[in-house]
């Protein structure tokens, strides 16, 4: 069976004046109908590179996919013309980014930009999709849709703006439907409300959906499968409930111990020492050696592969390598 | 709204009073002697004196500076004695030569720059992109008078292909019928297709020359902005919706460049109906900026210090027509 969406050893390069500088390294993750996949990680790792690369949104003068293939039901999407890309994007794969802010159009209103989302992909006259356009406004959530259609972004509250977002995100059906940290610039009652939205909407029309952040909180609630990212690589992928009950690899347990907890003996935060390297400076072994609790003299020269543990659990840490696959590089 | 246009023009009134005391002063205390100029060198000093009394000009200032303002109290702008006519007479008929070739240049710099400035944005470092720098660097370096008499030069005397820098239209064609003074308008109305070519004609090399560095500094600008508009979020979620690149630019990001060069345009636009000096003398065009040479030749006071004052308002008013046409194009202001 063909995965809907699979990213095959995708690595990213970056031009810079001292060099390309890699900034996603050998990246793998497929996707099923109806399945949400979390990935997780610092500022820095890579994430948001991952999502804007599945609809070829980095700027082409600047990044360079050097190796792996993108491929929606089989068919590769970075070998795609840019204007079957066109009918992919909004189309078949939808997009929400971070900032609701500045990611609508200051000078056109709110009705225009939503029809603009339908009619991209469907041939229907301006009626229909502002008729349309108030349908999906009220899906979201939008108590008022008709007054909404008419007004700017930059009257409307952060959450109002990523409702609109969603709408004109959802506006053509989408497969697939890809959230760049929705949540991060919401209040912590807003992003309750507009995550209960995405998973409804998301249940509703049996949409895929790839959600990034750094809030383990939000995957644990959200996700079905996770990758845990670190400096432009996976380092732990599993399906949530076994990667919370078990978590393999020191960074994610480190990652889970700096989660506050509510329950039990007050103990303070364990936080994870150190800064993610910068891509210019990644080390030749483990990149995490350096703020590892439990490295090893082989961390620091050897990569470790990602290691199938079971059920699709991978952890890329030399502690879970087998005597058999261990590989000198 | 309307609070705001009324509170606007209560504010130019101060900057006005302003203009008028300096250019009334200016003139005064330029050398030439307006009654020798007058009267001319060889008259005898007599006649100069009763000349000087005359005008007044033997008056202290003060009370030149009160007549002045008591006589534009009635509306009145003065006389232009090196026309013979009353200064807003002169005026009237010269400012549509001045209009025309103002709106000409500003059309032939627009539709040079605002493509030129989005395809140089768009790719940028390309080969559009160069010539959009070397164009603009050329466009606001190079002296007017200098490219003037290099057009003239070359399509006048060279080739010939256009009439003599004399004027807007040939002396052996009969001006259109008027009705607007715009002769090009004027001949598309009442259907002279004579005058309109001999018209364009006249009006070509001028607008040329004028409208290049309006062109240079609006290709700057448009560049400038649409580099920093193609950065935005929204930019990349109109993308996200499969827009093409081309819709991309030309619907979110045309809009939203253009209203920081609104301003430059505004700017440009006052500037050039307040008389653009040089190429109207280069072009004996029969414009403000013409008047306001002669003028200034003879030392006539009235026309120099009344064009002044006609300016500034323009300017002024032109200013406040930009601020609100950036409500127009931009609903996030608001006029308060």
């Amino acid at each position: 069976m063909t995965k809907l969406l699979e990213i095959d050893h995708l690595s990213i390069e970056f031009a810079s004046p001292t060099g390309p500088i890699q900034v996603v390294s050998s990246i793998s993750l497929d996707l099923e109908p109806g399945q949400t996949h979390g990935i997780v990680g610092e500022s820095g790792s890579g994430k948001s590179v991952t999502s804007l690369s599945i609809m070829r949104l980095l700027p082409k003068d600047q990044a360079r996919v050097v190796e792996g293939d993108i491929r929606l039901q089989g068919q590769s999407l970075l070998g795609m013309s840019e204007s079957q890309m066109q009918k992919v994007r909004g189309n078949r794969i939808a997009f929400i980014f971070q900032e609701p802010m500045t990611a609508l159009n200051p000078v056109f209103k709110i009705g225009r930009q939503v029809r603009e989302a339908i009619r991209q992909h469907s041939k229907k006259s301006k009626r229909a999709a502002q008729k349309e356009a108030i349908a999906l406004l009220s899906e979201v959530g939008i108590s008022s849709p008709e007054q909404i259609v008419n007004v700017y972004p930059h009257q409307l509250s952060g959450g109002m703006r990523q409702r609109v977002m969603i709408a004109m995100a959802i506006a053509s059906n989408p497969e697939i439907l890809i959230a760049d940290e929705p949540t991060t610039a919401l209040d912590v009652t807003i992003q309750a409300q507009i995550l209960d939205l995405m998973k409804k909407l998301q249940k509703e029309r049996g949409m895929a959906m790839i959600l990034i952040t750094h809030d383990l909180g939000v995957v644990a609630e959200v996700c079905d499968v996770v990758s845990v990212m670190y400096a432009g690589q996976i380092v732990e992928q599993g399906d949530v409930k076994t990667l919370f009950r078990e978590p393999k690899h020191p960074y994610t347990v480190g990652l889970l111990n700096s989660i506050p907890q509510f329950s039990g003996k007050e103990k303070r935060l364990q936080a994870i020492s150190g800064q993610v390297p910068h891509p210019a400076e990644y080390p030749a072994g483990c990149r995490i050696a350096a703020r590892c609790p439990s490295r090893m003299d082989m961390c620091d020269n050897i990569e470790p592969t990602l290691y199938e543990l079971d059920h699709g659990h991978r952890c890329k840490c030399h502690l879970y390598r087998g005597d058999e696959n261990v590989t000198y590089s | 709204m309307l609070a705001y246009v009324l509170r606007r023009i209560a504010m130019m009134v101060p900057s006005i009073a302003g203009i008028i005391m300096i250019t009334f002063i200016l003139t005064r205390v330029l050398p030439g002697d307006p009654a020798l100029m007058i009267t001319g060198e060889q008259a005898l000093p007599e006649f100069v004196d009763k000349v000087r009394e005359q005008y007044g000009f033997n008056q202290p200032l003060l009370v030149q500076l009160w007549e002045y303002l008591k006589q534009l109290a009635r509306g009145d702008l003065g006389f232009a004695w090196h026309t013979g006519h009353a200064v807003a007479s002169d005026f009237v008929s010269r400012f549509p030569a001045t209009i025309e070739l103002t709106l000409v240049s500003m059309v032939i710099a627009l539709i040079v720059a605002i493509p030129l400035g989005i395809v140089a944005a768009s790719r940028q470092n390309s080969i559009f992109d160069h010539f959009a720098r070397v164009l603009s660097f050329i466009g606001s370096s190079v002296p007017i008078f200098w490219l003037g008499l290099l057009l003239i030069g070359l399509f006048y005397s060279k080739l010939g292909w256009l009439p003599a820098p004399m004027g807007r239209i040939s002396d052996n064609i009969n001006p259109p019928t008027h009705i607007t003074g715009l002769y090009v308008l004027d001949s598309l109305l009442s259907w002279d297709m004579v005058a309109l070519k001999d018209s364009l004609r006249h009006l070509l090399l001028p607008a040329l020359c004028l409208s290049m560095g309006t062109m240079a500094i609006v290709t700057k600008m448009i560049r400038a902005s649409m580099l920093e508009v193609i950065r935005q979020d929204f930019m990349r979620t109109a993308r996200a919706k499969g827009l093409s690149e081309r819709a991309v630019i030309y619907k979110h990001g045309l809009i939203n460049a253009l209203i920081p060069t609104l301003t430059v345009i505004g700017l440009q636009f006052g500037a050039l109906l307040g008389g653009a000096v040089i190429t109207e003398t280069i072009f004996v065009w029969p414009g403000i900026g013409n008047y306001v040479t002669e003028s200034i030749l003879s030392a006539d006071y009235a026309p120099i210090q009344a064009m002044t004052l006609i300016s500034a308002v323009l300017y002024g008013c032109i200013n406040l027509i930009v601020e609100l046409l950036y409500g127009v194009l931009d609903p996030r202001v608001r006029y308060e």
